[in-house]
């Protein structure tokens, strides 16, 4: 086995930062670092739902929106919406809709905004964990947490949590995988190039087992923002 | 008292047979936490206390409301809350301006989520304190003793909504936006009436 560019082992996540409640005319945000990736995402709501006929009198609409700041990559990304940008938007909301209890909160729109400030592959991934962290920080009841992290194949290593460099390899492959935990249900899944049926499941099981530890980290995350002990005080 | 528990949305809380309260819900016969919260359980009973959230009316709650749009009929009502509400002029005595502060009670929630209101108080000129509903039974306390503690030690007049939505006119405000701060940040700890108290006897000839 050969050490990867950054010295870590093949199942090991790049190191991570968090912090909750950043945007304060938010009802939730969150504020990731996940290696060289930075997101920030912002909750509003549930809010009213303009224009009217968008409204489901069944359950909130989910608004979920990708951006990536002109400056996140090497050169200049238009901040025009790509088609990419859009496609990860759609995919990324219907995962998040079935963390969400949405049945709660009929004619109304739950906005969940990330924008990514650095980008080292894996952005996806970085932006539904932010998002999911950002939606339990905002109390909206939910049946658990998204946890993504993508897995994939890079000079014949079946490896997790690839970087830019990793991801540029000849027979590169990824799968960005969202698992809504704990249940354990995979509810984003999403892969780029050719890959035999043995190695797709070897690279959805590091995925899963990766998915725990973002889990594990959100987890934290979570608790840390509300100590039961210590001083009061400003 | 006994140590509190924080639980995150998903987390596996109990399988026996209990009384569902509020923010859990059941699959295959076991109760999990669907918010982030403090964990209460008594023999017969769960129930999770959100920390954070957003405000669902229920007949009975006082709120205070701000008059944000005047219509041919009525005016539009917001209160912190996902859906505004509409007033209708007959049920008042005087015209509203734009931007009043309200304080009224839910008589009633029909079968399409609109609100009747009742007790309809006029508040006079002060300021509004907005939180989330989650935080409003520490602000008001055991048997109103927070909200004592705050009014003797600031010479406040407060009224507390439901909503999350705090009026008030203070003769030191600056201190109650502390003290009130101090109260939302804490929310989740215990011992803290004596806490609030300490703080706003220290500050309060500052």
């Amino acid at each position: 086995m050969t050490k990867r560019l950054d010295g870590r082992k093949n199942d090991e996540l790049r190191p991570m930062k968090v912090e909750l409640g950043v945007v304060k005319s938010a009802d939730g945000s969150c504020y990731l670092e996940w290696g060289n990736n930075t997101v920030i995402a912002t909750v509003h709501g549930p809010r009213p739902i303009f224009p009217k006929h968008l409204a489901n009198s069944e359950k909130a609409v989910v608004d979920y929106r990708y951006r990536m700041a002109p400056f996140s990559v090497g050169e200049r990304k238009s901040p025009v919406p790509a088609k990419r940008d859009k496609e990860i938007s759609l995919v990324s909301g219907f995962s998040l809709e079935s963390a969400i209890q949405v049945e709660k909160f009929p004619n109304t729109v739950i906005d969940i905004d990330t924008v990514i400030l650095s980008s080292n592959a894996g952005t996806r991934a970085a932006a539904i964990t932010a998002a999911s962290l950002a939606c339990a920080d905002a109390g909206l009841p939910m049946n658990g947490i998204v946890s993504a992290v993508a897995s994939g194949r890079a000079n014949g290593e079946f490896i997790l949590d690839l970087t830019k460099e990793e991801e540029d390899a000849e027979d590169a492959v990824d799968t960005a995988i969202g698992v809504l935990m704990p249940q354990k249900e995979i509810v984003l899944l999403q892969m780029d190039g050719f890959v035999k049926k043995e190695d797709w499941k070897k690279m959805i099981s590091i995925g899963l087992k990766g998915a725990e530890k973002v889990y594990d980290f959100q987890k934290n995350a979570l608790l840390k923002k509300y100590p039961v002990d210590g001083d009061i005080n400003e | 008292m006994n140590e509190k528990k924080i639980v995150v949305p998903g987390d596996f809380l109990t399988s026996e047979i209990k009384k569902l309260g509020s923010n859990v819900y059941i699959n295959n016969n076991k109760i999990y936490s669907s918010v982030i919260g403090i964990l209460s359980e008594s023999p017969e009973y769960i129930s999770v206390i959100a920390l954070n959230g957003a405000y669902t009316p229920s007949a009975g709650d006082g709120l205070i409301c701000v008059v944000k749009q005047e219509a041919a009929t009525g005016y539009v009502l917001e209160f912190n809350s996902p859906t505004d509400t509409y007033l209708p002029k007959s049920t008042l005595r005087r015209k509203l301006d734009v931007g009043t502060v309200i304080f009224a009670r839910i008589a009633n929630i029909s079968d399409n989520d609109s609100i009747e209101l009742d007790n309809i108080n006029i508040l006079p000129v002060g300021t509004i304190y907005s939180t989330s509903c989650v935080k409003v039974p520490r602000i008001i306390g055991k048997n109103e003793s927070m909200l004592n503690i705050l009014k003797e030690n600031t010479q406040s007049n407060i009224v507390v909504g439901k909503n999350g939505w705090i009026w008030f006119s203070s003769k030191n405000p600056k201190l109650l936006v502390r003290a009130l701060d101090l109260v939302v940040k804490n929310s989740q700890k215990s011992n803290l009436t004596n806490s609030v108290k300490e703080f706003l006897e220290k500050n309060k000839t500052k």
